[in-house]
C-alpha cells in the first residue's frame, strides 16, 4: 500500500452554512492535515450535506473562508477538483450499462487504464453481477459500485455524504476498511453520517 | 480533453442504444410531423413548396427540443453531473460530448432525411439538396437552442416551461434566418444570401456563447 503522491490539507475559518438564505450552522472552524478523518454528526437538516457541498464547491460559500494546501503549498486559485472524490446521495450509475462498463467509464474520466476494474469489482463483492445491467442491482449494490468508483479514483480527499445509507453490515465494514486504508495512505475524509463506523476519526456535531 | 469527450460520448451512445432507442424520438417526430403537415397543407404544389421552409425548420426545431429534454435529465437525477462538477476541473468536456450526442443521434439523421422531405413538399430535387445544405449549416443553432432549454429546465426542476421560455431568444433568430435563407435559395436558385450569412454568423456566435451558458445553468441546478 503506497501513500498518495499528493497530500491535501484544508482549513475552514468561521464558515456559515445557510439554506434558502437562512443560517443553519454558523462559525464552523475546522482544520485537516493528511491522515485526518472527520465524521460529521447531526440530526436531519443540521447542515451536514450543505457543509459537504460547500467544501466540494457545489454551493458558494455563504460566509467565511476555505484555505487549501496541496503538498503543503497554499493554493491561491480555487479548490483542487482533481484531488477530490465525492460520494453523494445517489450513485452515479447508468442503469443500462453493466457494473464493469460503468466503472470503466469512470476509469477513463479519471485518466486511468481500466486494468484494475475487475479487481475492484471483486473487492466490493460485485463479481457475481459484474456483467449484469446495473438496473438489476439493488440499492446497496449500486452504493457498492460507488465505493469501487471512489477507490478507483485514488484521490487524497474524500467527501462522503452518508456513504453507508441502505448498506448491510458487510458493506459498512468494507467502507470502514476502505477509510482506514485511505487514512494510512495519508488521505483525508469528511463523512456526513448517522451510522457509527469503526474508524479512527474526530467527531464534529452540527446543530 | 478529447479522451474525456470520447469516454462520455461512448457511454451515452451505448446507454442510449440499450435503453430502447429513446434517441430515435427526434427523427421519428420530424418524419411524422413533416408527413402529416404535407397532408394537412394539401396537394396544391405551389402552396406546398411555399410553406416547406417554415414547416420543415419548425419540425426540426420541435424535434430537437423534444429529444434534448433527456439530454441532461438522467445525469442530473443520478448525481453524475454533481460528481463531475466536484471531481473534474471543468464541465466543458461533458457538455461538448452531450452536444456531440444530440448531433449524432438527432440532428444528423434529420439533416440526412431533410432532402426527402423537401421533395415531398413539391420542391425539385436539385433545389431540395441546396435547401438541405442550408439546413445543415443552420442546424447547429437549433441544437444549441434546444440544449440551452434542456439545461435550464434540468437546473430549475419542475419548471420546464420556464426553460422553454428562456430559450426563446436563442431559438427565434435561428428560426427566422434559417427559414429566410432556405426560402431565398429556393426562390433565387443562388445559395449565398445575406440571410444565410447571418445564419452562419449565428451558428458561430452560438457556438461561443451557448456552452458557457449551459454550464452556468447546470451549475446553478446543483446549488
Amino acid at each position: 500500500m503506497s501513500a498518495y503522491s499528493q497530500t491535501i490539507s484544508l482549513e475552514l475559518r468561521s464558515i456559515d452554512i445557510a439554506r434558502g438564505g437562512q443560517i443553519i450552522a454558523s462559525g464552523i472552524n475546522l482544520s485537516m492535515v493528511p491522515g485526518d478523518i472527520i465524521q460529521l454528526f447531526g440530526s436531519n437538516g443540521s447542515g451536514k450535506t450543505s457543509l459537504l457541498q460547500t467544501i466540494a464547491g457545489l454551493t458558494p460559500i455563504y460566509s467565511g473562508d476555505i484555505f487549501w494546501h496541496v503538498n503543503e503549498t497554499p493554493m491561491q486559485t480555487s479548490r483542487p477538483a482533481s484531488l477530490m472524490s465525492f460520494i453523494g446521495h445517489h450513485a452515479p450509475v447508468k442503469l443500462a450499462l453493466t457494473g464493469t462498463e460503468n466503472l470503466k467509464y469512470w476509469a477513463q474520466l479519471y485518466g486511468f487504464m481500466p486494468d484494475n476494474v475487475p479487481h475492484l469489482l471483486a473487492h466490493v463483492g460485485l463479481k457475481p453481477v459484474q456483467n449484469l445491467p446495473a438496473g438489476q442491482y439493488s440499492a446497496g449494490q449500486k452504493r457498492r459500485l460507488d465505493l469501487a468508483r471512489c477507490l478507483l479514483a485514488k484521490r487524497p480527499l474524500w467527501l462522503l455524504d452518508e456513504p453507508t445509507s441502505s448498506l448491510d453490515d458487510d458493506s459498512r465494514t468494507l467502507w470502514a476498511q476502505a477509510i482506514n486504508a485511505h487514512q494510512e495512505k495519508g488521505g483525508c475524509a469528511i463523512i456526513g453520517t448517522h451510522d457509527t463506523l469503526d474508524i479512527h476519526s474526530r467527531d464534529i456535531r452540527l446543530g | 480533453m478529447l479522451a474525456l469527450i470520447k469516454a462520455q460520448l461512448a457511454r451515452d451512445l451505448k446507454s442510449g442504444l440499450r435503453s430502447g432507442g429513446g434517441w430515435f424520438h427526434a427523427v421519428y417526430f420530424f418524419a411524422v410531423f413533416a408527413s402529416f403537415m404535407a397532408f394537412a397543407v394539401g396537394p396544391d404544389r405551389s402552396h406546398l413548396s411555399s410553406v416547406a421552409p417554415a414547416l420543415l425548420w419548425l419540425g426540426a426545431m420541435l424535434a430537437l427540443q423534444l429529444s434534448a429534454t433527456d439530454l441532461f435529465a438522467s445525469d442530473y437525477l443520478d448525481d453524475t453531473i454533481r460528481v463531475l462538477r466536484v471531481e473534474q476541473p471543468s464541465l466543458m468536456p461533458y457538455i461538448a460530448a452531450k452536444l456531440g450526442l444530440i448531433t449524432l443521434t438527432s440532428a444528423g439523421p434529420i439533416a440526412i432525411l431533410s432532402p426527402l422531405y423537401f421533395v415531398i413538399f413539391a420542391i425539385e430535387p436539385a433545389d431540395a439538396f441546396r435547401a438541405s445544405f442550408v439546413f445543415i449549416l443552420g442546424i447547429p443553432t437549433l441544437i444549441l437552442a434546444a440544449s440551452v432549454s434542456a439545461a435550464l429546465s434540468t437546473g430549475m426542476r419542475s419548471s420546464g416551461l420556464l426553460g422553454a421560455c428562456l430559450s426563446v431568444p436563442v431559438a427565434i433568430p435561428a428560426l427566422i434566418f434559417g427559414v429566410g435563407s432556405t426560402r431565398n435559395t429556393l426562390e433565387t436558385t443562388s445559395l449565398w444570401s445575406p440571410e444565410l450569412q447571418i445564419l452562419c454568423a449565428l451558428t458561430l456566435i452560438y457556438l461561443v456563447i451557448v456552452p458557457p451558458f449551459i454550464m452556468a445553468a447546470l451549475r446553478f441546478g446543483l446549488e
